[in-house]
């Protein structure tokens, strides 16, 4: 082999120790680095911890310094599941709005999402209705309590709902209560806009669900939340809570002031009905225009 | 003449070599370091370090798991949290910096005179 040859061989040879030992054996250590240098599920818990801080913090400008350089996709199933915890952990409103927002902004597009951030949901102008009243329990199925489904073959006006702007009370009112008997016992309800349209020239009630907003149960020494819209296969607009048997219940819709929407205790099921509690599915209207 | 041949070619490639790995050295650790996302919070910069300890304040006043905020505490270089929290009670930064930071070393059992206000301040 000529000299020049040889004098590759070993360059190559060299060069290839040399890059096993540099970047395999003994790769430089970092100093003063930055999150996306972080090891992965420390990468995680910074943004966890950053979307949770925006929630509380409402600060957009630092959130986007704290994000800088981490990955989008790593970001998103976060932001996703900080949201879904928020949720279910029953943070405030304002709090679950501003890390949907956060949510938004990366791309994440779930029903909670779209709940808080008011994107499929409308802010009626509403019409005060009165008093709640009850009415009668039917036996029906519950299936047959279910909203009807907006009629998509005609046009349909948009609605701009935002679920910040609280409505008054009692402006909703019970169409329809269907019992059914189980154990545990639940109370659900199914809140609905009604509002007319005009298709070619005749004024038809069109119902909405309306999702993103609070349901209130209080009872003698407690209360609960739930927000309707998370349980999409039963509508966009409802909401179910597990009670406890015996107990008496005052349903609230937004906010747990004044008169009920209904009251409700919780009762056991007689005769032909089972064993078991009942439980019931309301269905709630609110008067759109 | 054959080993002044055979000692030629071996200089040559000892040669080859030492130019290999200087090149190698070169390569690898100045002009395209491998950049490992592999580095714990206690290797972050300082200002960093100090994001890092309000994020824990702050998830501490949201989730009020303080064994998480100790477990995420324990990454950073061990005092951070008093040192970090006095040094910006020094510095006069915001409440809203402040009492979550205060009350997570108050509920670690470290209380400073100089927190006392932000405690009082961030009392239900």
């Amino acid at each position: 082999m000529k000299p020049w040859g040889v004098l590759i061989v070993g360059l190559i040879l060299g060069l290839a120790a040399g890059l096993l030992y540099t970047w395999v054996i003994s790769p430089p250590e970092y100093y003063d680095t930055y999150p996306p240098l972080l090891d992965k599920p420390y990468r995680a818990d910074w943004i966890q911890m950053t979307v949770l801080a925006y929630g509380v913090e409402d600060n957009w400008n630092r959130t986007q310094l704290r994000l800088q350089g981490l990955p989008e996709a790593e970001i998103r199933p976060i932001a996703a599941s900080v949201l879904d915890s928020a949720v279910d952990t029953g943070r405030p409103l304002v709090t679950l709005q501003r890390i949907a927002k956060l949510a938004a902004f990366y791309g994440i597009d779930t029903p909670a999402v779209h709940v808080y951030t008011g994107a499929n949901s409308a802010a009626p102008t509403p019409a005060p209705t009165g008093t709640a009243q009850a009415i009668s329990p039917t036996s029906a199925p519950m299936a047959t309590a279910a909203i009807p489904p907006t009629n998509t073959s005609v046009p349909v006006p948009t609605l701009t709902i935002t679920t910040s702007t609280a409505t008054p009370l009692n402006e909703f009112h019970i169409v329809s209560q269907t019992l059914t008997c189980t154990d545990p016992p639940h109370i659900a309800v199914s809140l609905a806009l009604s509002h007319t349209i005009t298709v070619r020239r005749r004024e038809e009630v069109e119902w909405l669900p309306l999702p993103g907003r609070e349901v209130w149960l209080l009872w003698e020494d407690g209360a609960d939340r739930a927000v309707t819209g998370f349980n999409p296969e039963m509508g966009l607009g409802y909401a179910d809570f597990t009670v406890a048997p015996g107990r008496v219940y005052k349903l609230y819709i937004d906010v747990p002031r004044g008169a009920p929407v209904s009251t409700i205790q919780v009762e056991p099921c007689t005769g032909d009905e089972g064993e078991g509690w009942i439980s019931r599915l309301l269905v709630l209207l609110t008067q759109g225009d | 003449m054959y080993d002044a041949v055979h000692m030629k070619r071996l200089l040559w490639f000892i040669v080859g070599i030492v130019l290999g790995i200087g090149l190698a050295l070169l390569i690898g650790w100045q002009l395209l370091p491998v950049q490992r996302a592999n580095s714990s919070p206690a290797l972050l910069r300082r200002d960093y370090q100090e994001e890092y300890l309000r994020l824990i304040a702050i998830a501490y006043q949201v989730d009020d798991d303080l064994t998480l905020a100790q477990q995420r505490l324990a990454e950073l270089p061990p005092d951070s949290l008093v040192s970090v929290t006095e040094r910006w009670i020094a510095q006069g930064k915001s409440d809203a910096i402040l009492i979550p930071l205060a009350q997570l070393a108050r509920d670690l059992g470290v209380s400073t005179p100089g927190m006392q206000p932000y405690l009082q301040r961030g009392a239900p």
